[in-house]
């Protein structure tokens, strides 16, 4: 039986609300994300989601509550857990006058990577992940929105292909919609990425989604949001089979046929 | 916190750089001082030779008056452009305090002024220098006393930099500050654009410390009587010498000294220093995660 100790928890949210005017948006949320979980934080729209994931990445201020990240209060330890957490907010923005390797360039110096041989073989490394090798040096003003996504999702990971500065921590990786726009080739290679980072580096995930069936395919556990309260955050397969329900790979034949030909 | 900082700086160099913004700017600054320094060759006054130092002035003055505006915007889209692409998510999602952001931006805006400023000065020396030559200036009836070296008077155009880098610099932030408020880059330059012509042209009237950093009325006033000596208004040699004495350039034993004048020349000096640095609080006080969601 695996026993978790408390430095297993990477993510922990005590209470946490935010109101936009009188309206809730997320209220008295508590959360506990463990080392190594691919957690799948769904809802409907408005459900409060993209507020929980600003407030985590410290864009918006909580009105109550605390967030501890690698066990650290997150306004007090700012800079140390950031340098170890990487994330998507909605819509990826990058500059558009910028090629997509001088944006993630620029994502590299703010984590003060050095030399710059180091930064660029990062940056290819992250195209290499995302399939935009063949289109790093086109200005973004000339990228599809699929592949706006793709680059988004890159800048999100890069504190995964990053040394990390404290020893024997690893990076969370905060991603809000990240298949938005994606075509099905793009969803199943973030999903394959997502799932070989987890694996092989032991990143963890904190991923909101609307696709449903995607999450069931990426996740372990999941939490359900709604009106701006957590409704349940469980082990997806312990939650399904309580309720008697089975995962199995989705029959999508239209998209089996297309990715065939693909 | 220093190196984060510098590395912010050159990041926003880098993007300045690469924007169209950037060589537009360029192109419009040589062309109005190339204009303003050529006009004597292209419509002569008739006067006989020219001196270079008055279409230097002429050329200095114009780019200035061009390069406020412009620094005025390029403060005024810093942090607003940020928001309106979307990219403060990106940015701020990255081990760096927001602090720290807007003191990169202010840095950055400095050495633009900077930039513009000398590029301005080298425009306008170089072409004077080529099409002209420069001459020393000489009372024919006084001429033991009233005689002006021409490396006096460069020395002179030298001293001015100051006076304008600091309250363009101040003027950027001013821009800089706006765009910490407002959330769209079209708005943002509307209004930085509104305030400084309203500042300008009202409060400058109305309280004369005001007016040293807004249009630097000071830098207009002695650039200005460069000019007309130099057009052979010799009686302005005076006035020049009570300012260089002040300056140090050279010792005041004939020179008039003008206390108020010269105390207004340290305002001018401080003043600018004093908006900046208020300016980069007020810029900091707004973007801090208290005040400001992103």
């Amino acid at each position: 039986m695996c026993v978790l100790i408390m430095t297993d928890i990477i993510l922990k949210t005590e209470n946490l609300s935010r109101h936009f005017g009188r309206f809730p948006a997320v209220e008295n949320l508590s959360l506990n994300i463990y080392k190594g979980d691919i957690y799948g934080f769904l809802g409907l729209n408005g459900a409060g989601k993209t507020t929980t994931i600003r407030m985590l990445l410290r864009l918006i201020r909580p009105e109550s509550g605390k967030i501890s990240i690698f066990d650290k209060d997150l306004n007090s330890d700012y800079l140390e857990i950031m340098s170890s957490i990487g994330g998507l907010v909605e819509i990826p923005a990058f500059y558009p006058y910028l090629s997509a390797r001088d944006n993630l360039l620029i994502l590299t110096r703010l984590r003060m990577i050095s030399p710059s041989s180091l930064r660029y073989s990062i940056v290819d490394e992250l195209l290499s992940a995302v399939g935009l090798k063949g289109r790093a040096d086109d200005r973004i003003r000339t990228y599809s929105l699929g592949m706006k996504q793709r680059l988004g999702v890159a800048g999100a990971l890069l504190p995964a292909f990053i040394p990390q500065r404290i020893p024997n921590q690893t990076p969370l990786i905060i991603l809000d919609e990240p298949t938005n726009g994606l075509d099905p080739q793009g969803i199943a290679d973030i999903r394959n990425l997502i799932k070989k980072l987890n694996k092989e580096k032991e990143v963890t995930f904190f991923i909101s989604s609307h696709l449903l069936s995607e999450m069931e395919l990426l996740c372990n556990r999941v939490g359900i949001l709604r009106q701006g309260k957590l409704v349940i955050s469980e082990d997806l397969a312990k939650l399904l089979k309580e309720e008697g329900i089975e995962i199995t790979e989705p029959k999508r034949p239209l998209e089996k046929y297309f990715m065939g030909l693909m | 916190m220093l190196s984060r900082i510098w590395s912010l700086t050159k990041i926003e160099l880098f993007k300045f750089y690469r924007q169209r913004i950037f060589f537009i700017s360029l192109v419009l600054v040589a062309l109005v001082v190339a204009l303003s320094v050529l006009m004597e060759k292209i419509s002569p006054s008739g006067k006989g030779p020219v001196n270079g130092i008055g279409p230097l002035i002429a050329g200095c003055l114009n780019g200035f008056r061009l390069v406020t505006f412009l620094i005025l915007v390029i403060g005024a889209l810093l942090v607003a452009s940020e928001t309106t692409f979307g990219t403060i998510r990106t940015i701020l999602i990255a081990p760096i305090r927001r602090s720290e952001l807007v003191l990169a931006k202010a840095i950055t805006v400095i050495i633009l002024a900077l930039f513009f400023t000398l590029l301005i000065e080298a425009i306008a020396f170089g072409l004077s220098w080529f099409v002209y030559g420069f001459h020393d200036i000489t009372d024919p009836t006084f001429p033991e006393i009233v005689h002006l070296a021409r490396s006096e008077m460069l020395l002179y155009v030298l001293y001015t930099f100051l006076h304008i880098l600091l309250p363009l610099a101040a003027i950027g932030l001013m821009g800089l500050f706006i765009s910490t408020l407002v959330e769209n880059a079209g708005i943002s330059v509307a209004i930085s654009i509104i305030l400084y012509l309203v500042l300008d042209s009202f409060v400058a009237n109305l309280f004369e410390e005001t007016s040293s950093f807004l249009f630097n009325p000071y830098w207009n006033y002695y650039l200005d009587t460069l000019k007309n000596m130099s057009e052979g208004a010799l009686q302005e040699i005076w006035r020049f010498k009570a300012i260089n004495s002040f300056l140090g350039v050279q010792s005041g034993e004939e020179v008039m000294l003008d206390a108020g004048r010269n105390l207004s020349v340290i305002k001018s000096f401080v003043i600018p220093v004093i908006y900046s640095i208020i300016f980069v609080i007020l810029s900091i006080l707004a973007v801090h995660p208290v005040r400001k969601s992103y």
